[in-house]
């Protein structure tokens, strides 16, 4: 592992505080480890030139192929999908559970960081959105590369609270979101799925693209318990005493189901649909995202 | 409705607690976890938690029962319930012999052994089948069934038990066998049970014998310990005249642990006397009262002892005894030596303190015979001959219940004493040793000691008295009035009674002065004539004034009965052998029993009308072990 892979890892990169170090650190280990670039760069680059034709925009001819050639030749670059995402992040109460050294938000937040990175780096627009049971933060989708202090200050300051309503948010993030978009929802989603999914089939009405990624503590989905426990909903504080030994094989069963169940209704819904394990390393989120954007570039 | 062969092991029933203990013990405190969602974690409770919580208690409960059931299978337990295998019973005739006699009045642990008695028997007869015939004789001396034929009417039969009280008589076991026997022998059912409920009191089944074909089931109710205290009789002299101090002696017995009961005199109610006595564990002793009666007449009263005591029915003993006037007696003598002669009687009979002997001394001159009548006792000393008018007054004396007390020396002549006169006891033959000679003597080697004059003395208390001279007497052995009551060591008797009609004649074939003997320098003289002169007094002895509630009385009750207007009672008294509680071990009964059809090996009462139900116990204990490794396992498939 080259010394920049080693920051896909979440336990490794949840040791720096930095954000913004975080982010650069992710996305190199990321593209450190890739075989062949998907794309041609990350900066503004050019890719090719291309007969003028009427209607080009005139800013866009390369003035010296025309001094070369004496002919209108415009120019492409790959930064030219204009894309602008949309990061919600869900930073409900539940999303603060960790049974290690990173809890679901602290990966989403990390997650988030490095996607914006990423994205500002191609020229793409990156914004944030955070919720619990409404909308927190919200910053619209900026290209600036500057804009990437203002995504990671945000997020510094983000703290699990507050209990969950998703398909509220989503409702509402269809709602105000009037240009085609990529939305990225992070979240663990305990939240009733038919809801959900109905916000998040109100978003794909409004044309935009949709990636979820579902964050899960591994002790979530093992529930690796062993004594009898009270367990205390981070949300609702609400208490339950049981033995996980008698109920971990259901408990386990009935976890599949609702995965199963979930990312059924994204496929049904054209979302890209993908678990993450607060242990799984980011470079899996950020090919899926990678994937996804040049979808949408096609 | 159950009943334990084995009741020790319900201790084990604890052991229920064991599984429940290990429950709390193991019981780990739930730790506190916070928990992203606990929303599917409620979806698994409302599924699971409700089966696990039933299969957890089930567990639980199912181990509790295991261990209880197994206890109560080694405590075997019994039921009447039927479970076994009931339709296949045989017709049964039963017989419950429950010996009321008074012993089993004795309290055991708060109640009465007769109580035990019928409360087991109760159980008996809780059991007793449709089929089945059955019989309750209650038995004391005397055996006494409750029908005159066999019943199954259980309510019947639990109204006879209730109803029955105890007796004051004694236990005769073998009499009431033999009634139980004869009334098995009316029955042709093939089974014949014979249960007695006894305390087994070795006076009582002496003679206990089985029978063929009849499975007798004794039923012990004997106390661990006895602790009981008894009046065994009251001693009054063998003559009381009024204003005199007599002395009263009362036997007591003890047979526990009290070492100072009290012991009270009553006399026509009134308490007349009452004082502890020290009587240590038993042990006998004797309590003595002096009174003065006030007038003669029948004085009616009892003694009552109290102290710690299991029965106390026997702690009364009751008396009734005749004060009379001073007893007249007539001394005669018409030897030329009658002063010497009759000096020591007259020392003895006058010397006594608070005596009732009035004595008048006559010579005897032949004169009117008519003088004697008033006289009680008449002692003929040295008579030479008793003409035909004299024999003639004497036995008009003894018809009308005198008494005659005749004493030989040298005056008599022995060809007269030797006829066929009615009035000797036996026929004086020869003089036998020599005054002279004092160096060659004979003692006084046997007496009757039952007898009411030698009752207050030892073996020994004659054993230093010398006699150098006395008649040989031939004595009739055939004649039922006549008896030996004393003899000298070379087997020639020295005093011999005769009965005659209401009176009694007493020979002594030695003097009772000085020549013949030193007796009258002995302690024993003076308390021997005293005794002789008050039974040769009374028409009635005491013993006459005692009925014993035996025989043909074992059905009164201890008191008094008047046997004549206005006023002449008899004390009626227990028979004191019952109160000796002296039991048969169970084994030794079993062994007297072990007949042909005897049940010598089982003692239980009740495990013949019982089934012992330990093996359905235990098949279940399996089948729940069964039951619990299933859920057991179940559960821990579960788990994993």
């Amino acid at each position: 592992m080259s010394d920049y892979k080693k920051y896909l890892d979440p336990q490794v990169v949840a040791k720096i505080s930095n954000l913004e170090l975080v982010a650069r650190l992710v996305v190199e280990g990321f593209v450190a480890g890739m075989h062949k670039s998907p794309y041609r760069g990350f900066n503004v680059e050019f890719a090719e030139h291309r007969q003028y034709n009427p209607g080009d925009e005139i800013r866009y001819i390369d003035w010296r192929v025309w001094g070369k050639r004496d002919k209108y030749y415009v120019k492409q670059f790959e930064e030219e999908t204009n894309l602008k995402c949309h990061i919600i992040l869900d930073k409900s109460a539940s999303m603060g559970y960790s049974s290690g050294n990173v809890s679901k938000l602290m990966y989403g937040v990390y997650l988030t960081s490095a996607l914006s990175y990423l994205m500002l780096n191609q020229r793409d627009s990156v914004g944030l959105t955070t919720f619990d049971k409404d909308i927190r933060t919200y910053l619209p989708p900026r290209g600036q590369p500057a804009y990437l202090k203002e995504i990671l200050n945000s997020l510094s300051n983000i703290k699990p609270e507050e209990k969950t309503d998703l398909s509220f948010v989503l409702h509402r993030m269809a709602d105000k979101i009037k240009r085609r978009a990529l939305i990225i929802v992070i979240s663990d989603f305990m939240d009733d799925t038919n809801r959900v999914i109905a916000g998040m089939k109100h978003l794909r009405h409004k044309k935009h693209e949709v990636i979820v990624f579902h964050l899960m503590d591994p002790q979530e989905k093992e529930f690796n318990f062993n004594d009898p426990m009270e367990f205390v909903d981070m949300e609702s504080n609400e208490v339950l005493k049981t033995d996980p030994n008698r109920i971990r094989a259901a408990y386990r069963q009935r976890i599949e189901e609702f995965i199963k169940d979930f990312k059924y209704h994204c496929g049904g819904a054209a979302i890209d649909y993908s678990l993450l394990l607060t242990s799984t390393p980011f470079d899996i989120a950020l090919s899926n995202y990678l994937a996804k954007r040049r979808t949408r570039i096609k | 409705m159950f009943s334990f062969l084995n009741p020790l092991m319900l201790f084990g029933l604890i052991a229920g607690a064991i599984p429940l203990i290990i429950h709390f013990l193991t019981k780990r405190k739930a730790k506190q976890v916070f928990f992203g969602s606990i929303r599917f974690l409620k979806e698994m409770e409302e599924n699971k938690r409700s089966r696990i919580n039933i299969d957890f208690f089930l567990l639980l409960l199912l181990r509790i029962l295991i261990i209880l059931l197994f206890c109560a299978a080694l405590a075997r337990p019994l039921t009447s319930l039927g479970f076994l295998g009931s339709g296949k019973k045989e017709a049964r005739t039963v017989i419950l012999l429950i010996d009321n006699s008074y012993s089993m009045g004795y309290r055991d642990g708060g109640d009465t052994l007769f109580n035990k008695a019928k409360k087991k028997a109760k159980e008996i007869i809780d059991g007793i089948s449709i089929i089945d015939e059955a019989n309750i004789i209650f038995f004391n001396e005397r055996p006494e069934n409750s029908f005159n034929d066999f019943t199954n009417n259980k309510q019947a039969l639990n109204n006879i038990l209730q109803e029955r009280e105890l007796s004051s008589a004694k236990t005769r076991g073998q009499n009431a066998l033999n009634l139980a026997f004869e009334m098995f022998g009316k029955s042709k059912n093939p089974e014949k049970l014979l249960y007695i409920f006894s305390d087994f009191q070795k006076n009582g089944f002496s003679d206990m014998k089985s029978a063929e074909g009849i499975k007798i089931i004794p039923v012990f109710t004997q106390p661990p310990e006895v602790s009981n205290l008894t009046v065994t009789g009251v001693e009054f002299p063998n003559y009381i005249s009024f204003r005199n101090t007599t002395r009263i002696s009362v036997h007591l017995k003890n047979t526990g642990r009290e070492k100072k009961p009290r012991a009270a005199i009553y006399l026509e109610k009134n308490k007349i006397g009452e004082k502890e006595i020290d009587l240590q564990s038993n042990s006998e002793g004797e309590a003595v009262f002096f009174y003065s009666f006030p007038e003669k007449g029948v004085y009616k009263g009892f003694v009552e002892v109290e102290g710690s005591d299991n029965l106390k029915i026997d702690n009364r003993f009751y008396f009734c005894v005749e004060v009379r006037d001073p007893l007249q007696v007539l001394l005669l003598n018409d030897s030329k030596d009658s002063e010497e002669e009759n000096f020591y009687i007259k020392q003895a009979l006058f010397s006594a303190k608070d005596s009732p002997v009035v004595l008048k001394t006559l010579t005897l001159q032949r004169q009117d015979y008519s003088i004697l009548k008033p006289f009680s006792v008449i002692i003929l000393n040295n008579v030479s001959r008793i003409d035909e008018k004299l024999q003639d007054a004497l036995l008009k004396n003894l018809n009308s219940g005198g008494g005659i007390l005749i004493t030989l020396g040298n005056n008599i002549s022995i060809k007269d004493y030797s006829g066929n006169s009615p009035l000797f006891p036996a026929k004086p033959q020869f003089k036998i040793g020599s005054e002279e000679e004092t160096s060659k003597y004979f003692k006084i080697t046997s007496f009757d000691r039952l007898h009411p004059i030698f009752k207050i003395f030892t073996s020994e208390s004659f054993s230093s008295s010398h006699f150098y001279s006395f008649y040989s007497a031939k004595v009739d052995l055939l004649d039922p009035d006549t008896r030996v009551l004393a003899g000298f060591d070379d087997g020639s008797p020295f005093i011999i009674e005769k009965k005659y009609g209401e009176g009694k004649v007493l020979l002594f074939t030695s003097s009772l002065d000085s020549n013949w003997s030193d007796f009258p320098l002995r302690p024993n003289y003076l308390p021997l004539l005293h005794q002789a002169v008050y039974y040769l007094a009374q028409p009635k002895d005491l013993k006459q004034r005692q009925l014993i509630l035996e025989g043909e009385f074992y059905k009164r009750e201890p008191g008094f009965s008047l046997i004549k207007e206005p006023n002449d009672y008899i004390a009626l008294n227990l028979a004191l052998e019952e109160s000796e509680l002296f039991y048969f071990p169970a084994d030794e009964i079993n062994k007297k029993l072990a007949g042909a059809g005897s049940n010598s090996k089982k003692i239980s009462t009740v495990s013949y009308y019982k089934e012992e139900i330990s093996s359905i116990l235990l098949i279940l204990v399996l089948i729940l072990l069964i039951f619990e490794n299933i859920i057991s396992n179940k559960d821990a498939k579960f788990i994993e």
